[in-house]
């Protein structure tokens, strides 16, 4: 199986070797750290390596650094005020995040609501590492199904407004009525004063696809934050298990793969973080097969360990075979994955990464909807546009 | 349906908010940088990342209902007697207004009393 | 150097940053060898903060009504195509979007920049004057009637300044000027240190005012920030100023600033020292030689 380009993998996994790295090898790095949206997660361990000393004693033994008392920054003239922009943006999204929770609590202070945070939001409530210099724009969330109109109403009336609407499209048009009708979640809403999107879900699958989570277990199992910050205190995330599925689902079944490098990268911090508790790994992968997201778990854990060297116990992917696709599929997959994870450089074109993220785009299309709404969904697409472009 | 889901944000469902009759609170009060300018006071929100201009009048809501959480009610006795009870319904409107603005920018948040 | 722009290797440095550029448009290569003339390059032990390739959208538009498009490597790229005769403008575009959003280590400001270099033998800093307002307010025209009267090019676009020491950072650009200040700035400069005209852009006419050599040769050195005004061209103004102090004074470079939001606390500590320090002035005037005497005194007596 084809890798990440090789530096931006050191980067990831052992930023302490690139110490020593040339200039010309740092900017293409840093350009792919870039394009993966992984620059200011680099530019916090970075830091982190130079607040503390033992680890770049180590990290200078690593490099085969003879004098282990230099403790130099990297040389690189530019390269520091780089790393400097990308963790002041790093802070500035998770800034944004926490205080979008926030002005979400305000608007549901009195009310008896239990809201579960996902992805970025829930790993920065519950302290995964994960989060650190992470960029995210949305904010999702998750109610009951029975919630979904009060909550809408309440966000409509205190400042959101429906996104479509802000980009000039009336709702109840057809993209609307598809959200509603077939996707997990509302359609996106959009704070008018900060411009922060909201995705407020039911489930964290369509139920029109053909393998379905069960809602209603999804919340019950849901623990409240532990976090004193203001902003986040009160609300729930999914219990560890159904976290890591979530972000298994959204990379593998849900979305678009390319570009998902970040989705991997999360993935592997909470194989880190969560699986050294007790019985994690035998909880996974029971749960994964109850809410039929095996596959999908068989392909995070393979990719992750064989891309970023997560820590995923032989034994587990031992487990995990159970849910390994036909040997054509996974031979497909190897190759196409792998591509559209990686970033490549400007000035290095790479067009088999653009056709394999064409590949797994269509793919991902095609888990969602069963194949008669497929054609239905993208008839009704190309007609809209037919009809955009005669009027326009 | 609320019963037996946990401690959530609040007790009551649909709570229709009579303005006066809960606590306002600074939230994190330790997140708040202020410079002062002439009368004017610059604050700058880590949370949020945004600035604000405060007149005095508004400086000393702030102050106050970073001192300890306090309901409206509160808040105009206070400072009826630190300015005087010239105009009461002016101090009333003032107060008002600080609030609503101070809630928009969310630098104070609602408690009910306990 | 046109070897190196067909490669994507031509590496060239703006103050502290170094952009990479290729593109292998033969139109865009001359326009861009022509303003960029003087430019130091970028050694291979200097770290690159900028990649660019501006290149047409297809190999059809590369011939047949060619349409020319910069590249940064965005998922979702922010830029659009240009008429091939306005490569130069595509590539403009594309390195200061890219500097005004990838440069954090800066709080940026909308705004021009000269500096006063200490006289030969002298010590002291260079100080910098920050002209911020809003575009069509005469601060493109105005930098560049200072760049060239004893001044040192800082920029016509952005003020990079370090939060840590209050220095502005050059970034020195060719000076993109429109419709009648081309006229007015040709009068005054000859014909010898712009490009040639760019008919029919989105903002009529454009022609670009080359970088003063002497402002590229020194093109690393940093200058405080001694002042800061808002200037504003008014015909037949006979010149006036307005001082802003205090909350005002702080609301209005927040309001030149491009990234405050983006750099946070730092941007709030630097933009309430700034205004514990510099003064900050409202500046009328009635043509170019009237205002650089009004910086000229306000600088001396900012000192």
């Amino acid at each position: 199986m084809k890798g990440l380009p090789e530096d931006l993998k050191t980067l990831l996994i052992a930023p302490q070797l690139a110490r020593n790295w040339s200039a010309e090898r740092w900017s293409r790095a840093a350009y792919l750290a870039q394009s993966g949206a992984v620059l200011s997660r680099v530019a916090v361990d970075l830091a982190a390596l130079d607040q503390d000393p033992a680890d770049q004693d180590a990290a200078n033994q690593d490099a085969g650094d003879q004098d282990a008392g230099d403790q130099a920054p990297p040389g690189v003239p530019g390269l520091d005020a780089c790393l400097l922009s990308a963790m002041r943006n790093g802070a500035r999204s998770q800034m944004r995040l926490s205080w979008e929770m926030d002005r979400i609590k305000r608007v549901f202070w009195d009310r008896d609501l239990k809201i579960v945070l996902l992805k970025g939001a829930a790993y920065l409530a519950a302290g995964i590492p994960c989060t650190r210099g992470r960029l995210s724009s949305d904010i999702d969330i998750m109610v009951a199904k029975d919630e979904l109109a009060g909550v809408e109403a309440a966000l409509l009336d205190a400042g959101w407004v429906s996104a479509k609407e802000m980009q000039g499209e009336e709702s109840g048009g057809y993209d609307d009525d598809y959200y509603r009708r077939w996707m997990h979640e509302l359609p996106p809403l959009v704070n008018s004063e900060r411009k922060t999107v909201v995705d407020v879900h039911h489930t964290i699958l369509p139920p029109t696809g053909r393998v379905t989570a069960d809602a209603a277990e999804l919340l019950d199992q849901a623990v409240p934050v532990e976090s004193e910050a203001h902003g986040l205190k009160g609300y729930f995330v999914l219990c560890d298990t159904d976290m890591f599925l979530h972000s298994v689902v959204h990379l593998f079944q849900d979305g678009e793969i390319r570009g998902g490098l970040r989705d991997l990268v999360d993935q592997t911090d909470m194989i880190r973080y969560f699986g050294a508790r007790p019985g994690f790994w035998e909880r996974l992968i029971t749960r994964a097969g109850d809410l039929g997201l095996g596959r999908p778990l068989y392909y995070s854990l393979r990719y992750s360990s064989a891309l970023l060297d997560g820590p995923v116990p032989a034994s587990a992917l031992q487990d995990a075979q159970r849910f390994a696709p036909p040997l054509a599929v996974r031979m497909l997959m190897d190759l196409l994955v792998p591509r559209a994870l990686s970033p490549s450089y400007l000035f290095e074109s790479d067009r088999g990464a653009g056709l394999a993220g064409e590949l797994l785009y269509i793919r991902s299309h095609w888990l969602r909807m069963p194949p008669l709404m497929l054609t239905r969904h993208l008839a009704i697409k190309a007609w809209r546009r037919i009809g955009g472009e005669k009027t326009a | 349906m609320g019963s037996g889901r946990g401690p959530n944000f609040g007790r009551a469902r649909y709570f229709v908010m009579n303005e006066a009759s809960h606590l306002w609170y600074v939230p994190e009060s330790g997140s708040l940088v202020w410079r002062s300018f002439d009368s004017y006071s610059l604050l700058y929100n880590e949370r949020s990342g945004n600035t604000h201009v405060l007149d005095p009048l508004s400086r000393e809501i702030l102050d106050l209902l970073q001192e300890s959480p306090r309901d409206e009610r509160a808040l105009l006795q206070e400072l009826t007697s630190l300015v005087g009870d010239d105009d009461p319904e002016a101090l009333r409107e003032a107060i008002g207004e600080a609030l609503v603005a101070f809630d928009s920018a969310g630098l104070i948040f609602p408690a009910y009393h306990s | 150097m046109t070897r190196d722009l067909n490669r994507g290797r031509l590496k060239f440095k703006v103050g502290p940053l170094v952009a990479r550029i290729g593109t292998s448009y033969p139109l865009l290569q001359r326009d861009f060898l022509d303003i960029y003339r003087g430019y130091p390059l970028a050694g291979p032990e200097e770290f690159v903060h900028f990649n660019l390739k501006v290149d047409p959208v297809s190999l059809l538009r590369r011939w047949i009504r060619p349409k020319i498009i910069a590249d940064g490597g965005f998922i979702a790229s922010p830029f659009v195509p240009l008429r091939g005769d306005l490569a130069i403008l595509a590539l403009e575009m594309g390195l200061n979007w890219q500097v005004g959003t990838r440069s954090d280590q800066f709080l940026i400001f909308h705004s021009g920049v000269v500096a006063k270099d200490p006289a030969p033998g002298e010590d002291g800093p260079s100080r910098a004057v920050l002209m911020a307002g809003e575009s069509g307010a005469g601060k493109s025209t105005l930098t560049a009637g200072l760049a060239y009267s004893g001044w040192r090019l800082f920029s016509d676009e952005f003020g990079l300044l370090d939060t840590s020491d209050l220095h502005l950072y050059p970034y020195p650009r060719p000076i993109s000027l429109k419709n009648e200040s081309i006229e007015v700035m040709t009068k005054r400069l000859g014909e010898d240190v712009f490009s040639r005209p760019f008919l029919n852009t989105l903002k009529g006419t454009i022609r670009y005012l080359r970088a003063p050599s002497e402002s590229l040769i020194n093109g690393h050195k940093p200058a405080r920030l001694d002042l800061i005004i808002f200037p504003q061209y008014v015909e037949g103004s006979t010149g006036g100023i307005s001082e802003f102090t205090g909350a005002e004074a702080f609301a209005m470079l927040r309001g030149a600033s491009v990234n405050c939001d983006r750099v946070g606390r730092s941007a709030f500590d630097a933009l309430s020292a700034l205004t514990g320090r510099c003064k900050v002035y409202g500046l009328q005037y009635g043509s170019m030689d009237m205002a650089i005497g009004m910086v000229e005194a306000l600088m001396e007596d900012a000192a």
